[in-house]
């Protein structure tokens, strides 16, 4: 049983993968830490996989690639885990493509834990406790968002909604750049951001969790304008 | 209890005047958009000693002209205007200026702004007011300054209206004026066939060199002309013609628009001409020279607007690129226009449910919706003749791959032909060099067509590799980790100490097998990821370390090692990630075959930087063999290899990409650790 807080206390683990071999694998993981494995079969709908799950006593252990064979689901893991996150469900993203690719890293505000398959062993319980601690507030060094300073060195229109910003976060680190991916959709201020950098380097703010690691760490929220 | 009202401090002037100012000429092109708008036929602007601050310019027109009220309240009254694009002009015209605060910057450009006019069907008087903006600099609101408006009996001047601005307080330099004759001549669409009925001449000499740009139209030398539209019902349509006025191709508005939709936007028209300054097509069918074409492009190409006939700052200006012509073209280079090679003119009826609003600073229209749907009409338009374009350029290279097959025979026939004019002790010596030429031809011919299916056969191994690595990469591998992991545990928990071993070790030797093979695809996908293709900046240490992890599993799997010696910087270049690390992943390559061709015993490689000045010098040196049986200066060669499966591509590679990224290589055959040693510069942004 792993203890998260009060009035949470996980007992099952609901595994979420297009192969069931794999499922049957995480399994044996879940197993051996003492918790009940539940089956995914199939992802119909996000509203209906949310309501399946215990919010009481249930965390979810999430594969990025779901789409692979057609009937399984809709979506890939980051959105689904992206949906669990906000609905309160202590959720963990597991993946063996290292470095994460941009669709993963323009989830990664609601990704807090991101493991390989080899780590799951070790790390699995402490990152379904680190994402209920969050969920409830609470976040660890690595992950607390801090508004600060970020300097747009550049900016290219990889789709009609999307754009890539080439950034440096002087809080983070002095001069490393980061690329990090906007939808226009979604932050509508990414269009005013990248007509000022036209004419040079401009500086933004956004909340960003500076106390990251690795640039595959961060995430970025709330942008506006100096 | 006392009675008053809301007053104005007069530095609402200086707010609403010097600070909605987009420049001189922006000012200036105010005032000529309201004798515009009050239907003249004729509006002069004459400028004296400009040079320097204190000198004067004077517009006149010949339009309608005020008297005392329509000064009173009309001219008089900033924020206000009886002008609505809903109302045209006795003329017809659309008003170009309807805010009511366009002319203020104007006025201010000099200490005193005088105005006279002359109201037609009342011509017998002359009607004028003086305003000294210093008074105004001293008041307490500008409600304290008064104003006289004078009429006296007019028997000089016809209909119309003169401004005076005196006692500049700038000074107008030759490229304001170049940039204020430029704005007033292509105000009221010079481009089209109709006449807008209303000139503009600006006495400045620099105006007559613009005029003649202008005058000079080489539409007719475009290679493409794009017509496209879009009605008052969203519906579009494109076509594109030739030079000669022909339909190349047409579209419906289907195929401009994926979705279907229709364009929530006013009706407008959209003629884009794009030049191909080839100066071999050009000289063989066009009349004009390339080079005038080029000095018109440079002063008018790019994508102007027109709304209701009156042109729409800033688009279309220089260096405004609205539509990223530029930017597509950079993604994707071919067939693709830039503003320096073409011209376009979009003109919108502003009518209908989604009419454009101008911003009130003149910087553009207001980016809402109607405005970003004419943008994707524009651009879909755009992007349908690129489609169409790549297409045309892919039939020209098939045609050209079968035509290459069929020009050797027929050249030898031409051959031949000639042979049998030459004379006859001539004829034999002849024959044999074009025979002895040919053979060499054939070699170079047959040695490019296999290094090009090499590529295509990499490549296509590259591609099959990404595309399933998932299947090999992910799922299995990942349950054999997963169940090793939990078998080790089960043991640990389950079995007695002393027979532990037995089950762990053969566990072990799997881990570490599956940890090689999940190497090979994760390696293969990170190196093909398309982030790492893309220019910008690149922090060389970092690819050095990356390519170090990516490649660990493999050194160490074949007993080398990789010792890293980085200077203490963070050397950057702009180029791609995926260039570094093939230099890196190739010259790694290299030593570990070296290893293995020669069975060395101590497999060491040694990667290292220094920065010298602006340049970071990386070595590359390993313990091998060094060079043998090849010589250095064709291992750069491609094809050249000791391997018998080799590509011998390797090398080449790296060589081509240093190259590309504005460095150099060399090798040396006895380097620091005894093997081979490449050294590479490149040039740095910073460190």
């Amino acid at each position: 049983m792993l203890a998260t807080s009060y009035p949470r206390e996980i007992r099952r683990i609901q595994l979420i993968d297009d192969d069931p071999e794999v499922r049957s694998s995480y399994g044996m993981i879940v197993e051996d830490a003492g918790l009940i494995p539940v089956d995914v079969p199939s992802i119909k709908s996000i509203k209906e996989l949310i309501g399946s799950i215990d919010t009481y006593c249930d965390g979810v252990i999430c594969d990025y690639q779901l789409k692979s064979r057609s009937t399984y689901s809709q979506i890939d893991g980051h959105e689904v885990v992206e949906s669990l996150y906000k609905a309160g469900i202590p959720v963990l993203l597991c993946t063996r493509y290292f470095p994460p690719n941009s669709a993963i890293l323009s989830k990664r505000r609601h990704i807090p834990a991101l493991l390989s398959s080899g780590d799951l062993a070790t790390k699995m319980l402490p990152a379904l406790q680190m994402c209920a601690e969050e969920q409830r507030g609470s976040f660890t060094l690595e992950r607390k968002p801090w508004k600060t300073l970020i300097r747009v060195e550049g900016a290219e229109q990889v789709s009609s909604d999307v754009i890539r910003f080439h950034v440096v976060v002087p809080g983070w680190h002095p001069s490393q750049g980061v690329d990090v991916e906007l939808k226009i959709s979604e932050v509508p201020i990414a269009k005013t951001i990248r007509e000022l950098c036209q004419s040079g380097e401009c500086r933004v703010r956004a909340h960003v969790n500076i106390g990251a690691n690795q640039a595959e760490d961060l995430y970025f929220e709330n942008w506006s304008l100096t | 209890m006392e009675k008053t009202h809301i007053r104005f401090s007069p530095r609402i002037l200086a707010r609403l005047g010097e600070e909605l100012n987009q420049g001189a000429d922006q000012s200036i092109l105010e005032l000529i958009k309201n004798a515009f708008d009050a239907d003249a036929t004729k509006c002069t602007i004459e400028l004296s000693d400009t040079a320097a601050s204190g000198g004067s310019i004077r517009v006149h027109d010949n339009g309608r002209g005020m008297d005392a009220a329509g000064i009173r309240d009309g001219w008089l009254v900033l924020g206000s205007s009886e002008k609505t694009p809903l109302k045209k002009t006795k003329l017809g015209r659309t008003p170009a200026g309807n805010k009511g605060l366009g002319r203020l910057a104007a006025l201010r450009m000099g200490k005193v702004v005088s105005l006279a006019s002359v109201k037609e069907n009342n011509s017998r008087r002359l009607h004028s007011v003086r305003i000294d903006w210093e008074l105004f600099d001293g008041a307490n609101t500008v409600e304290d300054v008064k104003l006289e408006i004078k009429s006296e009996k007019n028997t000089k001047r016809q209909k119309g209206t003169w401004i005076e601005l005196t006692d500049l307080k700038s000074a107008l330099r030759s490229e304001d004026v170049k940039k204020l004759a430029r704005a007033a001549l292509l105000l009221t669409d010079p481009f089209g066939d109709k006449k807008s009925g209303f000139t503009v001449v600006l006495k400045a000499p620099e105006f007559s060199d613009v005029e003649k740009l202008v005058r000079q139209k080489y539409f007719d030398d475009a290679d493409y002309h794009l017509q496209a539209s879009v009605n008052s019902r969203g519906i579009a349509q494109a076509n594109i013609l030739d030079w000669k006025g022909e339909v190349l191709a047409a579209c419906s508005h289907d195929e401009l628009r994926a979705d279907k939709q229709r364009f929530k936007c006013p009706p407008s028209t959209f003629d884009f001409w794009v030049f191909l300054l080839k100066t071999q097509e050009f000289l063989s069918a066009r009349k004009a020279r390339t080079a005038d074409i080029r000095a018109w492009l440079s002063h008018f190409g790019g994508v102007h607007v027109y709304q209701d006939g009156v042109r729409v700052f800033p688009y279309g200006n220089p260096g405004d690129d609205w539509l990223q012509l530029n930017l597509a073209r950079v993604r994707s280079p071919e067939e693709r226009p830039s503003t320096n090679n073409s011209i376009g003119r979009i003109s919108i009826e502003n009518e209908g449910a989604y009419p454009l609003t101008q911003k009130t600073d003149r910087s553009g229209f207001i980016e809402d919706d109607a405005y970003n749907e004419l943008t994707e009409f524009a651009k879909s338009s755009l992007d349908w003749m690129a489609r169409w374009r790549l297409g045309r350029a892919e039939d020209r290279r098939r045609a050209q791959r079968k035509h290459a097959a069929e020009e050797p025979r027929k050249e030898e026939q031409n051959f031949e032909t000639a042979l049998k004019a030459a004379p006859e002790k001539l004829q034999r010596s002849l024959k044999e060099a074009f025979n002895f030429y040919a053979k060499t031809r054939d070699r170079e011919a047959d040695a490019l067509r296999k290094e090009v299916q090499l590529y295509r056969t990499l490549s296509t191994a590259g591609i099959i590799a990404a595309t399933f690595a998932h299947e090999s990469h992910g799922n299995p591998i990942k349950v054999i980790e997963l169940n090793v992991t939990s078998l080790k545990g089960r043991i640990s928990r389950n079995v007695p100490a002393d027979h532990r071993s037995k089950l762990l070790d053969p566990l072990a030797k799997i881990e570490k097998s599956v940890s090689a093979l999940a190497t090979l695809g994760s390696a293969t996908l990170s190196l093909v990821n398309s982030r790492k293709r893309r220019v910008g900046r690149v922090d060389i240490h970092n690819c050095i370390s990356g390519i170090y992890s990516l490649l660990t599993p493999f050194f160490k799997g074949r007993d080398a090692d990789i010792a890293l010696r980085l200077a203490p910087a963070s050397p950057y270049i702009r180029g791609s990630e995926a260039a570094v690390e093939s230099i890196l992943a190739n010259l790694i390559d290299n030593s570990l075959r070296a290893f293995r061709r020669d069975s060395t015993e101590n497999r060491l490689i040694q990667i290292s930087t220094e920065i010298k000045e602006s340049i970071c010098e990386i070595r590359v040196a390993d313990s091998g063999p060094g060079i043998r049986d090849v010589k250095p200066s064709d291992v750069w060669l491609p094809g050249v290899t000791t391997e018998p499966e080799g590509t011998g591509l390797g090398l080449t590679i790296v060589r081509d990409t240093v190259s590309d990224l504005g460095g150099s290589i060399y090798l040396l055959s006895g380097g620091e650790l005894g093997g081979a040693e490449f050294v590479i510069n490149l040039p740095i942004l910073g460190a």
